[in-house]
């Protein structure tokens, strides 16, 4: 994948639109950027590793990397179809203190099915530095979301965002499993 | 909150489970050593030679469960045959090999027909170009082994009527019609390919006849035209295209050819890849089926195979190198395997150094397997050799 495809499949991955109307919130309707911040750092953080580690995972799995990317964007697809029929992700009970930033911003808002399959196929085909510059720009996009207030117009700007993302996601899915099949 | 996180994580483990075991089930790739492969290849080889019979046919087909042997016959599969003991020779140096091969040679030396200035081997009715195809590349390759040239006449002969049979568009029609004496109008699925390798491999053991030139011109027809018009949905896995862009002289690797040989590649890593998920037992019988039949199997491995060279001297396709070894050696250790060998269960003597497919194998069966691990027996040994 070229650096603008791995940018692309990260912010779609992401989402940040999306993902930003499942962030907790302050009673004016900003997200609690404490939580946000240290949420995404932490779920980029994971993911990171998870890249890292993606040659030695599939290794183990006895997987390679050119079959993972079949996974890969199946996963994608699948994900991509279910952010368009549901632009906004489900309301998740909020722990009191920090523990919010683990639970529900880095699982399962930064970390999820979709991140971790791309994680994984990126760090195995096109090495840890492409994912997390990817992983990075997403994280980024996401937190510059965090003060927007999420109003009538704010939500349904965001959601409208999230499904032109799906679209992108799924368009990235499809080329990920049709480069599986044609890689060697 | 629990009961949110337990949910989530249950979707997570389950969705992870149903790809693990429908998408992507671990791909077996049994460690296999240089010498395991040559062990392989020398009980394939026997298979062939010592069912061979007095007038150099091979031993067509055996079912182990009938205990029947199959007494059909199929003459491209004579001229494979012969031509993979040629490979084998050039790769173990051994002299009963040859002789072996040479009989199988000897018995389509019996049936040559010329016409209009050209040879062609008539097994039987109209003149197959598939079977002439693969005998002038076992001539071919013998002759880069042996460095005898005493079939040259033939395989120039052979070659004028390839090429005879060569449409401008780079089709080449399958059949010398007999009685009519004219091509028939009528394309074989692999006799395109076969007569393609024939005529670069000719080519490089009779430089500046312009055999070359016209294998070229079929490859390009096989890379972009041949799906089209000959109807296939898909297009062809063909393994014979990849010995033809592999054995083409360097300069004629055009853009396209090696563009052609790198889908070719993709075509056979998918396959292979999904061989070697597959065990044959429990669930994984269900969603995989049983291990592919060995000709199938090899054909792919065959083509892979043929690419690697050519990976390693085309800078274009150097990027593929380390994935065409992967998956040579991975394609040598399942089907090393996956052989009867003298110590299995029941082995005799038609069972030993086969490759059966529901407990049925056939003559091309070893064929296409035994070319894969003449293949991947140098991939291993430099690999030895740099640990």
């Amino acid at each position: 994948m070229n650096g603008l495809l791995v940018l692309a499949a990260y912010m779609a991955a992401l989402n940040p639109m999306r993902t930003r109307l499942g962030i907790p919130e302050h009673s004016n309707g900003r997200a609690r950027m404490g939580l946000l911040g240290a949420g995404t750092a932490i779920g980029a953080v994971g993911l990171v590793a998870l890249a890292a580690l993606a040659r030695s995972l599939l290794s183990a799995l006895e997987i390679s990397p050119e079959t993972f990317r079949i996974a890969a964007g199946l996963v994608l697809v699948i994900i991509a179809a279910w952010m368009l029929f549901v632009p906004v992700p489900a309301d998740e009970p909020v722990p009191d203190g920090a523990g919010a930033a683990l639970w529900p911003v880095a699982y399962p808002r930064v970390i999820s099915p979709e991140t971790i399959a791309l994680a994984l196929t990126t760090g195995a085909s096109d090495g840890v530095s492409s994912a997390s510059l990817g992983l990075v720009a997403a994280s980024a996009a996401l937190v510059a979301l965090g003060p927007i207030r999420r109003g009538p117009l704010g939500a349904r700007i965001l959601a409208s965002g999230g499904r032109v993302f799906a679209v992108v996601l799924a368009l990235v899915g499809i080329w990920l499993a049709l480069q599986g099949v044609r890689e060697v | 909150m629990r009961r949110r996180i337990a949910l989530h994580l249950s979707v997570l483990i389950v969705g992870a489970a149903v790809i693990r075991m429908g998408v992507v089930p671990a791909e077996v790739c049994p460690p296999v050593t240089a010498l395991d492969v040559s062990t392989s290849i020398e009980a394939a080889t026997a298979w062939l030679v010592e069912g061979m019979d007095a007038d150099g046919t091979y031993l067509y087909g055996y079912d182990r469960d009938e205990g029947r042997i199959n007494d059909g016959y199929n003459y491209a599969r004579h001229g494979g045959v012969t031509m993979s003991l040629y490979q084998a020779y050039e790769v173990t140096g051994d002299p009963g090999l040859l002789v072996a091969a040479d009989r199988g040679l000897a018995h389509a030396l019996n049936r040559i027909v010329e016409h209009g200035g050209w040879m062609g081997w008539q097994p039987r009715g109209d003149i197959p170009l598939g079977a002439n195809g693969l005998l002038l590349a076992a001539l071919s390759i013998r002759r880069r082994a042996t460095g005898d040239n005493i079939h040259d006449e033939l395989m120039r002969g052979i070659g004028r009527f390839l090429v005879s049979q060569q449409q401008p568009d780079g089709s080449i029609l399958a059949y010398w019609d007999v009685r009519a004496e004219e091509p028939r109008n009528e394309f074989g699925p692999f006799a395109t390919g076969e007569a393609a390798w024939a005529l670069a491999l000719l080519d490089r053991q009779m430089p500046g006849e312009g055999w070359g030139e016209a294998a070229g011109l079929t490859l390009d027809y096989m890379g972009e035209d041949r799906n089209r018009v000959e109807g296939y949905a898909t297009s062809l896995p063909d393994h014979w295209a990849a010995y033809t862009v592999g054995d083409l002289r360097p300069d004629l690797l055009t853009t396209s050819r090696v563009e052609y040989a790198r889908r070719l590649a993709g075509y056979f890593g998918i396959r292979l890849r999904f061989e070697a998920q597959r065990r044959g037992h429990g669930i994984n019988l269900w969603l995989r089926w049983y291990p592919g039949p060995p000709a199938g199997v090899g054909t792919a491995g065959e083509g892979i195979g043929a690419l690697h060279r050519l990976s390693v001297e085309e800078p274009r396709l150097a990027d593929l190198t380390a994935a065409i070894e992967d998956r040579l050696v991975c394609t040598a250790g399942f089907m090393v395997r996956r052989q009867v060998t003298v110590d299995g269960v029941a082995a005799s003597s038609l069972e030993s150094g086969a490759w059966f497919y529901r407990g049925y194998t056939q003559m091309d069966d070893q064929q296409h397997v035994l070319s894969t691990l003449l293949a991947a027996l140098p991939v291993l040994e430099a690999m030895e050799e740099v640990r």
